[in-house]
């Protein structure tokens, strides 16, 4: 009992080993404990009845009906052709953008801009890039175009059949 | 991770998650919304999922980080109050509460999040003291001084409880 007395001060000062808790669990789950024990049971039991709680089942989404996203070349086009529009009107000079008729005025990456050319000539670059950034999004689609044409089953077909007349020529 | 990975990697620790979402949210059904929003959100992640080191550790940080956040919305939105001092039943109360393991849980809740959570990780999940510094991203010291500031706490008010109980049940015999 001295012993459990012990290992119970050191278990609430949060010293106790592994083994020391083990001892302790296992003194607190028997029927018969001395008296001066009872009152720290609950405790014990009350980990013991914690322990037996389960989570609500989770169920796995549907792997085949989950929602696509769109791939990442769809939204690079559309963002392009978002700022093409932004620049058109940006440049454009009734713009409300305009402080009068006679002076010219825009806004590029909110610096003020008077100088036309210098305007134009930096929306022309940013056309360029965006019709890049487009050909290169559509890479991947003409890319399968070639591949579809090239996989003809029609034109394999016939090559094989002109291989095999080959052959059977060279057999004969 | 595919749906069978998933099922034997991330959900056998479910019990422990949702056991930690109890914990910290003291409510059964706030804690299995918490619990539900957790795996859709790792399910969702699952790709990055494949390459964790420690998943238990993991898991339990973001499953204690997701309740954290959503106790501080509720009590920045007013609903809820902070944490609750552990009080003596009156005698009437005392009648009520045979159940002393009902008691016990109110006793470890009216400790603050970090001590309970900690004596639970310790009581319930059996988990080391170094796997507990790393769900709770605190040293392994701190772990230790939380553990014996709990458990001392839980002595004291065991404790007083008794004596509250002798002095009521006295006047009656």
């Amino acid at each position: 009992m001295e012993n459990i007395d012990k290992l119970l001060d050191k278990y609430f000062d949060g010293i106790t080993s592994d083994e020391e808790e083990i001892i302790l669990k296992e003194y607190f789950s028997k029927e018969e404990i001395s008296p001066q024990h009872e009152m720290y049971k609950p405790l014990f039991s009350a980990f013991e009845s914690e322990k037996q709680i389960v989570a609500p089942k989770f169920t796995i989404p549907d792997e085949l009906n989950e929602k696509k996203s769109l791939p990442k070349r769809i939204w690079i086009t559309a963002a392009s052709v978002a700022a093409a529009i932004l620049f058109i009107v940006l440049l454009n000079p009734l713009s409300k953008n305009a402080k009068t008729e006679n002076n010219y005025l825009v806004y590029i990456n909110g610096k003020e801009i008077t100088n036309q050319e210098k305007a134009q000539q930096y929306a022309e670059e940013m056309f360029m890039q965006a019709e890049e950034i487009i050909r290169v999004s559509y890479q991947p689609f003409e890319e399968t175009k070639a591949i579809k044409a090239e996989m003809d089953a029609d034109k394999i077909f016939n090559d094989l059949s002109v291989e095999i007349n080959n052959i059977e020529s060279i057999i004969q | 991770m595919d749906a069978q990975q998933f099922q034997l990697q991330i959900l056998c620790y479910s019990d422990k998650l949702y056991r930690m979402a109890r914990s910290i949210l003291k409510d059964e059904s706030r804690s299995q919304d918490a619990y539900q929003e957790l795996m859709t959100r790792l399910w969702e992640k699952r790709k990055q999922l494949e390459k964790l080191e420690n998943p238990q550790a993991f898991l339990l940080t973001s499953m204690r980080n997701l309740c954290i956040d959503l106790l501080r919305k509720e009590q920045e939105n007013g609903e809820i109050s902070p944490n609750t001092e552990y009080n003596a039943p009156n005698p009437y109360q005392l009648v009520e509460q045979t159940n002393t393991v009902s008691v016990i849980y109110k006793m470890i809740d009216s400790l603050p999040e970090m001590q309970r959570t900690i004596v639970r990780m310790r009581d319930v999940e059996d988990l080391d003291i170094s796997e507990i510094a790393e769900v709770m991203q605190i040293t392994e010291n701190a772990v230790m001084a939380n553990l014996s500031r709990g458990r001392k706490k839980l002595r004291e008010i065991i404790i007083a409880h008794q004596q509250n109980e002798r002095k009521v049940y006295g006047k009656y015999r």
